[in-house]
């Protein structure tokens, strides 16, 4: 891989970083559609390297979540052998798929995320349970400066919905937070910041389950993955920064509209048209 | 005083930032390597293979920490589970390696 080709990688990954932090996406579901579409990277190539961006966006947020009480680390562990055990599965089916298969998958999801992406996210009031339970949250919300209480409701459900996002990350290379936020928001009544937190505290763990099979299978390329990696941390850490000062109805908007033409050109490469 | 599963968490948000910070330094020192400082002796492919592999391990050693801080709390279930995981990760390496 030519020099000047691995620094362009680096500068669209840390955009796609940015744009992925400032939508609470994280990098993925950018990096395979500039991988596969702009540098006509092999499709499991290009989910092999977005897997690894996931991983190393997840565990720095991670560590700052932790460290903030946001995430809900009980909740996390007891989630993660489903998001794992899924993202296993999708990574054996991907590794089955041709590439061309998996575009065609990754256009329709794409489509199907925008919905949410663009309805937005109505939180229902949080409740805290009669009876206390290990899993019970706190954390300090610096926006309303009070201290959050939560129960968790529906664990289940959650554990169900949690190995469908993880064989959705493993399958297609992104985090699979945006099936898992909204569950645990609308099914488990947490609180969206707390859902957030949590569902990324999941997904480093997550991505490696796959990414390891990927890596097995001889579809990582080391420079392409280690300047895209590099580039999405580096963006992803400047967009967490500006998501704090945009609070933008329109550009969420405008993302989802993003998303459905990317979905859109997967499909039309995927099945050959024009 | 701080509980077992408190120092966990701060132990495994250390092994995550530590772990991410190493791994990009052998990513970045390998790209350097292969493409600016050619002829130093060594071999970039090989310093980006551990930086990839640092990154693949970083999650893996924070189960394995929680794992630790949950025995010592005795919270059997917890303990259990996370050592579930560990398994899990273990045959995803397995299947990636048959």
């Amino acid at each position: 891989m030519p020099l000047t080709q691995v620094l362009v990688i680096f500068v669209v990954g840390a955009l796609a970083g940015l744009i992925g932090a400032l939508f609470g996406l994280g990098g993925g579901i950018l990096v395979v559609p500039i991988l596969a579409i702009g540098f006509a990277v092999p499709m499991h190539t290009a989910i092999a390297t977005s897997l690894l961006c996931v991983i190393a966006t997840s565990s720095a947020a991670a560590s700052r979540n932790i460290r903030l009480g946001v995430a809900n680390v009980r909740l996390g562990v007891l989630l993660e052998p489903w998001t794992v055990a899924g993202a296993i599965l999708g990574g054996l089916i991907a590794h089955m798929l041709p590439g061309v298969t998996l575009m065609k998958i990754f256009g329709a999801c794409i489509i199907g995320m925008a919905i949410p992406m663009a309805r937005g996210l109505r939180e229902r009031p949080v409740e805290e349970a009669p009876t206390p339970s290990s899993l019970d949250g706190t954390y300090f919300d610096g926006a309303i400066e009070s201290e959050v209480r939560y129960s968790v409701e529906r664990l289940p459900a959650a554990m169900g919905i949690s190995s469908m996002a993880g064989v959705v990350s493993g399958m297609l290379g992104v985090g699979g937070g945006i099936i898992q936020v909204p569950a645990l928001t609308l099914l488990c009544r947490i609180p969206m910041k707390a859902a957030a937190a949590t569902s990324n505290f999941m997904m480093g763990v997550t991505a490696v389950a796959s990414a390891v099979i990927y890596y097995g299978r001889g579809y990582v390329s080391a420079p392409l993955a280690a300047a895209c990696v590099v580039g999405v941390f580096v963006g992803s850490r400047a967009g967490v920064r500006l998501s704090d000062r945009i609070h933008g109805e329109s550009l969420r908007k405008a993302f989802a509209v993003v998303m459905v033409v990317i979905g859109i050109r997967f499909l039309v490469k995927a099945y050959g048209i024009g | 005083m701080e509980s077992a599963e408190q120092s966990a968490n701060a132990v495994a948000r250390l092994a995550l930032i530590t772990g991410v910070t190493v791994s990009f330094a052998f990513l970045i020192a390998g790209l350097a390597m292969q493409y600016v400082a050619k002829g130093w002796g060594v071999d970039p492919s090989l310093l980006l293979r551990i930086g990839i592999a640092m990154l693949l391990g970083t999650p893996v050693i924070r189960v394995a920490v929680l794992a630790v801080g949950f025995v010592r709390e005795r919270r059997t279930t917890f303990a259990l589970v996370t050592f579930c995981i560990l398994l899990l990760l273990g045959a995803s390496v397995v299947i990636g390696l048959r």
